[in-house]
Parts: structure tokens; C-alpha cells; sequence
């Protein structure tokens, strides 16, 4: 498929398949940080009574901030299924390599070298990492062997949209196949307009533009899934 | 087969792995019965083979994109390591840990002569030119450090349980994060871990050296002398793990660095548990041992023993089960 084009790392599975990893980018990851930074900073407030309690309190307080200020994300990749309270606000999650969940050595590497990317100040040395790299890996990434991916936005329907199926005057490769089917799947996801406009390309095939030739491509999706 | 029907045989069998998977999620309440759970191998291999399917068959991302996130989720849950933590980490504790410090004896030494040479260099330099100490600590800073342990003040008297609890913490939280720092900062070709270490060399030699020559050091010494012994040897293992990692990069042998990385950090990373752990009990007898009035004799015995300890456990932990 085209994963050159686009960012997305196939790992094989031993189960003979292909998974693709849609890599997270570099406008996600700094918003996650972000709602990770303030989650973190609303902890802390939130743990500050805590120094109203003489010396235990103190004592409790400091080692929570201690925890926090290392382990926040460690824990979260953990039990979270790779998923810190900021990833999860964007669908992100954090992976190895292969697409199987981290353990501890590879998050806590990953998270302990932020240190590093954090270099020379504002995630300096981790964002030209990450720019340099296909799977936008910054240094404790490639360490950890770890990458940020997309999950999650499975809900959309399989069902192409309910037109009379129509069977394409000529036959047609798997790709063109492939791409009216893509046409249906994804149509409802643009403006009319904009699927009328895209349908228009296909005239040759559909002899038809505007509505008709959108209601013709969808026809021939539809009848290419199996309708009849 | 075409798209449609095959979505629709295969519908059910999704839907099921679908609801085991969200049941099985973090957030979910949801129990799952162990004779569907048994289910769940199968389940996750027919969907990848109907994912194989529909990316062979090019029916559609939609399609192919449900099924790889089905596929992805399921992985997670089967490939989830069982792990029986306890006794690893008794294990680890035991023979492990020790164990890996020997296999790493070359930079344990040049990372405690990093050390050692700048603490002694710069105490006697602090002991006999007193004035060229301020090159090294602002008067400030060494003020404060005066006043902690001048002789007139007893350090006890200001120490009562309740504060002992606020100081072990602040110790742990201090000094077990600058093991990680020293750590991380190795992996910059392993000069984060020399100037760490030479640095805190420094630092405490000219301590040191002042204390002794203002003849403070009654104060001093029985106060470090019972968690110096895991405190030091702890900083040095942790920039030895440090500096392990950086060594990686200047020296990754016949590997990729990438390579190199990826398969020796985790070893790396076992150092500075280690250290971090050690640290931790360093932390725990500064806080309610080291303060505590008792004869300084007492202290010193107690310094020694410790001493003893760490050099018996260095050695020979582990050292029969790895024959």
C-alpha cells in the first residue's frame, strides 16, 4: 500500500499480516505534552495541603512530587495502555516498535531521556530528532525502541451509502476497484460539492457529471462491494 | 467473495472480539468470563487473516483500517509479558544487580577515579589554601553549609522524628533524581556523566576541605560517615550506567548505533535501578540514623560496618548461582 506517502510503519505479525502503525506527528505530540504539563502542574497545586502537616506531610508531599516528576508518564504508559492523560485527549498511544504494548524498561527509557531532548532547552534536541526521523522519534524513542501512534476512530460505518447499485460499462483492475470503493467509504466524509467535483474526474466512466455522475460512482462501489 | 458478504459473515465474530476488547480496555468495568476470554487467541488470529484478506482484496481503508485497529488492540492484550515482579526484583536485588556492577568493573573504576581524584585534589587544596576555596562554592552557599553543622548547634536538637520523616524525602527526591540525571545527561557520548561526576567531586572535596580546616569536621563526619558508603558507590554506578549508554554511540562495535541502543539500554537501565535503590537506602539512614545522638564512636562503627557492606555485597553477591 503507500505507506511511503504517508506516515504509517507496517510491522509484520507473526500471525502472517501486515499491522500499519499510523505514526503520531509533530501537532499532536506538543498538544499532548501540553495537556500532560498542565495535568501535571494542576497535581502539584492540588498536592501543596499536603505541606500544611508538619514533617510527614512535607515528607509525603516531597515524594509525591519526586514520583510525579518522573513516573507521571511511566505509570500512565503502563497501566494506560501507553496512554498519558494528554494521549488519551488525543487519541495517542505509545507503542514499540513491532506494535506491541511497552513494559517498563522501554518507558521508563523513553520518559528518563526526555532529559536529553529536552537539550539545549524547550525539547530542542528531541524535536530535530523527531524532524529527522520517519516515525517522528525523538532520542528517548530511539532508545526504547518506542514510537507515538494514532488510535482509536474506529467507529465509522463500513456501510456505503444507500444508493442502486450499477454495473461499470467496462471491467475494471483491482486498483480502480479499490479507488471507487475508497470513493463510497470516504464520500461521506466531504461536502457534496466537493464529492460532485471529484466524481466529475471519472466522466469517461460514469458518462455523467455533477449529481448524477456522484450517485453514478457511488452506484458502481456499491455494486462492486457485491450489491446487486 | 465480494466486499459485502464477506463484511457480513465475518460481522459477528468482530463484533465479539470488538466487546472483549472494550471490555478488556482500562477505563471499562466490565468482567470478562474466562471461557470467553479462552476465545480470544482465535478471535485475534481470524481477524488477521481477514485483515491479510481485505489488504489483499483492496476492500477499502475503511474496511482494512477497522480490521488493523481490531488486529492492534487485539496484539496488545496477547502479547501483554506475564510478569511475576516480586520475585524479579528479589532476584535482581540479590544477584542480579551485583552481578552486572562486576561485568562493568573497567568504568566502575574509571568512574570512581573521576570522582575520587577531584574530591581529595580539591579538599586539600580547600585545607591549604583556604582562599581559593571561593573559586569553588559562593560564600553564600558555604554559609549556609557552615551553620548546618557548626559545632555551637547541635544538629540533633534540631532534628525531631517528625522532621527526619521531610528530610529523608527531601534526600530521596534529590539525590535519586540526580542519579536519573546523571544517567540521561551519560547518553550525550558520556560527557553528561564525567562532568557530573567531577562536579560533585569538587563540590564535596571542597566541603571537605573547609570543614577540615575550620575544624568543623567532628560535626561533619559522624553525620555522613553511616550513608556515605551507599550514597557515593550508588552516584558512581549510576554514571557508570550513564556512561555505559553514551558508549553505545562514541563505540556501538558491529552494530547500527541505533542497533546498539535499542538492545543494550535496557541493561544499562538495570545499573541505574541499582543505583536509584541504594540511593534509596542511603536517603532512608541519612534521614533517621545519621542525626540521631549517639557516641561518635558509635557512628564510625556503625560507618564501617556499612562501609563493609557495600564492598561484601559488590563482590560476592550472586556469586554462586552464577557459576
Amino acid at each position: 500500500m503507500s505507506e511511503r506517502l504517508d506516515t504509517v510503519s507496517v510491522v509484520e505479525a507473526p500471525e502472517g499480516v501486515e499491522l500499519s502503525l499510523r505514526v503520531a506527528g509533530p501537532s499532536a505530540r506538543p498538544l499532548a505534552f501540553l495537556i500532560d504539563f498542565l495535568v501535571r502542574a494542576a497535581i502539584f497545586s492540588a498536592l501543596s495541603w499536603m505541606l500544611l502537616f508538619g514533617g510527614v506531610g512535607q515528607a509525603l508531599y516531597l515524594l509525591s512530587i519526586f514520583t510525579v516528576e518522573w513516573f507521571y508518564p511511566v505509570l500512565f504508559e503502563l497501566f494506560w495502555h501507553g496512554q498519558t492523560p494528554g494521549k488519551r485527549a488525543l487519541g495517542l498511544a505509545v507503542v514499540r516498535d513491532d506494535g506491541t504494548p511497552v513494559g517498563w524498561s522501554a518507558s521508563v527509557l523513553r520518559n528518563f531521556l526526555r532529559v536529553v531532548d529536552f537539550l539545549p532547552g524547550l525539547y530542542g534536541v528531541g524535536i530535530v530528532s523527531a524532524g529527522a526521523s520517519r516515525e517522528f522519534k525523538r532520542i528517548g524513542d530511539h532508545v526504547a525502541g518506542t514510537v507515538v501512534i494514532h488510535v482509536g476512530r474506529s467507529s465509522s460505518a463500513l456501510e456505503l451509502p444507500d444508493v442502486p447499485p450499477l454495473a461499470p460499462r467496462v471491467p475494471l483492475t483491482q486498483e480502480e476497484q479499490a479507488a471507487l470503493l475508497e470513493f463510497g467509504a470516504r464520500s461521506r466524509t466531504w461536502t457534496k460539492a466537493r464529492a460532485e467535483e471529484l466524481a466529475g474526474e471519472l466522466e469517461p466512466l460514469t458518462e455523467a457529471v455533477g449529481s448524477e455522475g456522484r450517485q453514478r460512482v457511488l452506484g458502481m462501489a456499491r455494486w462492486i462491494e457485491g450489491a446487486r | 467473495m465480494k466486499r459485502e458478504p464477506f463484511i457480513a459473515a465475518r460481522k459477528p465474530r468482530w463484533k465479539r472480539l470488538e466487546s472483549m476488547l472494550a471490555a478488556l480496555s482500562p477505563g471499562a468495568r466490565a468482567e470478562v468470563p474466562e471461557r470467553e476470554l479462552a476465545q480470544l487467541p482465535r478471535l485475534y488470529r481470524q481477524v488477521c487473516q481477514d485483515l491479510a484478506l481485505a489488504q489483499r482484496r483492496m476492500y477499502g481503508r475503511e474496511l482494512v483500517s477497522r480490521l488493523n485497529a481490531m488486529a492492534l488492540r487485539g496484539r496488545e492484550q496477547l502479547y501483554r509479558a506475564p510478569t511475576r515482579y516480586l520475585r524479579q526484583w528479589i532476584e535482581f536485588v540479590a544477584a542480579g544487580f551485583p552481578r552486572l556492577v562486576r561485568e562493568e568493573w573497567r568504568l566502575f573504576w574509571i568512574c570512581s577515579v573521576l570522582f575520587v581524584v577531584p574530591l581529595v585534589g580539591v579538599a586539600v587544596m580547600a585545607h591549604e589554601r583556604p582562599d581559593l576555596l571561593y573559586s569553588v562554592l559562593d560564600p553564600e552557599s558555604l554559609e549556609n553549609i557552615e551553620s548546618m553543622y557548626a559545632p555551637s548547634e547541635s544538629l540533633s536538637a534540631k532534628r525531631d522524628a517528625d522532621r527526619n520523616v521531610a528530610m529523608f524525602a527531601f534526600y530521596i527526591r534529590n539525590n535519586v533524581g540526580i542519579d536519573f540525571q546523571i544517567f540521561a545527561s551519560g547518553l550525550v557520548f558520556g560527557i553528561g556523566a564525567i562532568l557530573s561526576l567531577i562536579y560533585n567531586g569538587v563540590h564535596f572535596g571542597a566541603i571537605v576541605g573547609h570543614f577540615l580546616a575550620i575544624g568543623y569536621e567532628t560535626q561533619l563526619f559522624p553525620f555522613v560517615v553511616g550513608h556515605s558508603s551507599w550514597e557515593l558507590v550508588a552516584m558512581v554506578i549510576a554514571a557508570v550506567a550513564g556512561m555505559r549508554l553514551g558508549s553505545l554511540l562514541v563505540a556501538p562495535g558491529r552494530r547500527s548505533r541505533a542497533r546498539a541502543l535499542v538492545e543494550d539500554a535496557p541493561r544499562c537501565l538495570k545499573l541505574l535501578v541499582g543505583a536509584a535503590l541504594m540511593t534509596t537506602l542511603a536517603a532512608f539512614i541519612e534521614g533517621f540514623w545519621s542525626a540521631q545522638p549517639l557516641p561518635v564512636s558509635v557512628k564510625y562503627g556503625f560507618g564501617a560496618a556499612m562501609w563493609m557492606l557495600v564492598i561484601v555485597y559488590l563482590l560476592l553477591g550472586g556469586r554462586r548461582r552464577a557459576a
